[in-house]
């Protein structure tokens, strides 16, 4: 659900298993792979990137960390990044309560901020435009579920193995 | 499917496979040509006019070559696949809109000219496993110019 004055860039209706963009590890061991542009400190937090999306266990931990590799690096390796994030925004939603005793909404999430806070506030703003009436409103990120049985990423699985 | 004109033969049928994956390229190149027109008109910021400009050349280029990929598929008895609707379907690429940041179109242009480099390729193995080299070169043609605008589009990325 997009509101008409959202902060959101760009409009999807993608979903996890019929995916069109790059896997964000093979995009990470891309990066990895090339030593002399990545300093140690980065592919430090490049492999905890990695994990936490291989684990899928912690969307708010792997966006306060992407969010900090993401403003450490993106300017040097802005292509790499705008697939990892175009790919986290079509993976990830926020789930939001708007008071207590009111049904969950999702919302979509953009990743037009580089710190998580600012991100819960877009989302926010985004839930609170379809309902006026808020007290205490709660807010998390989830992973989309994916299909049962079904990777979300085959290529991360047998790139996990390698590096792992 | 694309409609043939005749019922084919099993010799036919392969270089029919090779006129459906020519319409694929067709609907890639015309989607393609549409965001690059769209981020020719909305790109804001400093690099406005290099851009600007850059887009333009862009989407000429992929005019012509949408007509010369759409009457190669009419040379092989095969009708060319048209419409906005149909085309969308076809070439299945994630639209952006307007506004982003002026890095975001070229790289989002990145991915769709990544997607059509894809089908090209296909399409240029697919033709030479039928000795179809009009075909077959004019996929190398069209992946000569993708390749160049890919280097062209990572390499501004790559500025600070």
């Amino acid at each position: 659900m997009i509101a008409t004055n959202c902060l959101s860039t760009i409009e999807t209706d993608c979903e996890p298993n019929g995916c069109r963009w790059r896997c964000p590890i093979e995009v990470i061991d891309e990066l990895l792979s090339q030593p002399s542009l990545i300093t140690g400190n980065e592919a430090d937090d490049l492999l905890d990137l990695r994990w936490k999306l291989l684990q899928a266990d912690d969307a708010e931990g792997m966006l306060r960390l992407f969010c900090r590799v993401r403003l450490r690096m993106e300017q040097r390796h802005y292509l790499a990044f705008f697939r990892i994030r175009r790919w986290i925004e079509n993976h990830m939603v926020a789930v939001v309560i708007l008071r207590p005793g009111a049904e969950e909404k999702q919302v979509s999430v953009k990743l037009d901020h580089y710190c998580v806070e600012a991100l819960r506030r877009a989302s926010l703003c985004v839930a609170i435009q379809t309902d006026s009436v808020i007290d205490r409103p709660r807010l998390r990120f989830r992973f989309r579920p994916k299909r049962s049985g079904q990777d979300v990423c085959r290529g991360a699985e047998i790139s996990g193995k390698q590096l792992v | 499917m694309s409609p043939t004109i005749k019922n084919p033969s099993a010799i036919d049928r392969k270089q029919t496979e090779v006129a459906e994956s020519l319409n694929l390229v067709l609907a890639d190149s015309y989607a393609l040509m549409a965001l690059t027109h769209l981020a020719h008109w909305n790109v804001e910021g400093e690099d406005f006019f290099p851009l600007h400009k850059a887009f333009q050349e862009e989407y000429e280029n992929l005019f012509e070559a949408i007509d010369e990929i759409a009457e190669r598929v009419r040379a092989l008895n095969v009708y060319a696949v048209g419409g906005l609707t149909a085309l969308g379907k076809l070439a299945n690429i994630e639209e952006f809109k307007a506004p982003l940041p002026q890095k975001d179109y070229v790289a989002a242009l990145v991915v769709v000219h990544e997607k059509t480099t894809e089908d090209a390729v296909r399409t240029r193995e697919l033709a030479g496993s039928v000795n179809d080299l009009e075909t077959q070169d004019l996929m190398i043609k069209r992946l000569q110019w993708h390749e160049k605008t890919l280097w062209m589009l990572k390499s501004y990325l790559k500025a600070s």
